[in-house]
């Protein structure tokens, strides 16, 4: 028997790689384009067999409040890619900023949700209530799906603030630096893809008469 | 624009400007307003409007992708697995609706 003395990894406390944790974090991405993608299609198949039922429906959406969040989104994603840029070279202090600016923002995205939802189900139209179980088949499939999906997504916003968070706290504790910004490049990918099935959510939910 | 490159352990530097950034922002917000646009004072485009507003949406994803997800400046390998990732999903629903439109 070897004793375990005597041995050193040649590149021990060296072993970062970034490179394999961004293709990490691609891969998890492609994982919730199944989980995403499958809702899509569900959409497509019911869109199709109900064209007329989901655009009456559809009129109950208010185009104002999805335009407004679908700004917010965007300028979020931009304060945490410039947040990257602001790592990368050297500024902490203003990564922070950018990063807290990010969450502030996903906070206004819950809060426009929070009043949508709010008078959706102040109408009854979430499954189950009075106004729901009247309607005709297309359009109670319609709400299922707006709820569902917006529901979802705002999981994956709580999700991307909560692991934005975490980012701050490590580059406060000096752990994320000008030269070690993985963390920083995943959320910044986790928070982008929260933009992209938002950028697809709005015209097929808000836009489609 | 200038980009500054520089090369650290693991990570091929192109660091993305914050002017790039802004532009990159003033261009997915003048698509949104034009896709709100199109919707709201043409109506009765029927299809055309869907086809229209799904163009508009995968625009704006292509240029998420390629700049705020750094597509562009980052290893093609990450290009070529998105691409063939989005290739299979736009062929599982084309097959899908084949198969609904033809019940």
């Amino acid at each position: 028997m070897e004793h375990a003395t005597g041995f050193v990894l040649p590149n021990s406390g060296h072993n970062r790689d970034a490179e394999a944790s961004k293709m990490g974090m691609w891969l998890f991405l492609f994982t919730e384009l199944l989980l995403f993608g499958g809702l899509f299609l569900v959409y497509m198949v019911y869109r199709l067999l109900n064209a007329a039922d989901f655009l009456k429906a559809s009129h109950e959406l208010n185009i104002a409040m999805g335009t407004t969040n679908t700004i917010v989104l965007l300028v979020s994603s931009m304060t945490i890619a410039m947040s990257i840029t602001a790592i990368q070279k050297g500024n902490k202090k203003l990564s922070i900023i950018l990063l807290i600016s990010t969450i502030a923002l996903s906070m206004v995205f819950m809060v426009i949700k929070y009043f949508e939802w709010s008078a959706k189900i102040h109408h009854g139209l979430f499954p189950g209530l009075e106004a729901y179980n009247a309607l005709t088949p297309g359009e109670s499939l319609y709400f299922f799906l707006y709820f569902f999906m917006t529901g979802l997504h705002a999981l994956h916003v709580i999700i991307g603030a909560i692991f934005i968070g975490v980012v701050i706290y490590r580059t406060q504790k000096n752990r994320i630096t000008a030269e070690n910004f993985s963390l920083t490049e995943n959320a910044g990918l986790y928070w982008h893809l929260v933009d992209l099935i938002w950028i697809f959510l709005f015209p097929l939910l808000y836009l489609i008469h | 624009m200038v980009n500054d490159h520089k090369q650290t352990e693991g990570h091929s530097l192109h660091i993305s400007s914050y002017k790039d950034h802004l532009i990159t922002l003033a261009v997915l917000i003048f698509l949104t307003v034009l896709t709100v646009a199109v919707s709201v004072y043409g109506g009765g485009m029927g299809a055309v409007s869907v086809v229209l507003a799904l163009t508009i949406a995968s625009i704006k994803a292509l240029v998420v992708a390629a700049y705020f997800m750094h597509l562009k400046f980052d290893h093609k390998m990450y290009r070529y697995m998105v691409m063939i990732v989005m290739f299979m999903f736009v062929v599982f629903m084309l097959i899908l609706s084949l198969d609904y439109s033809n019940r």
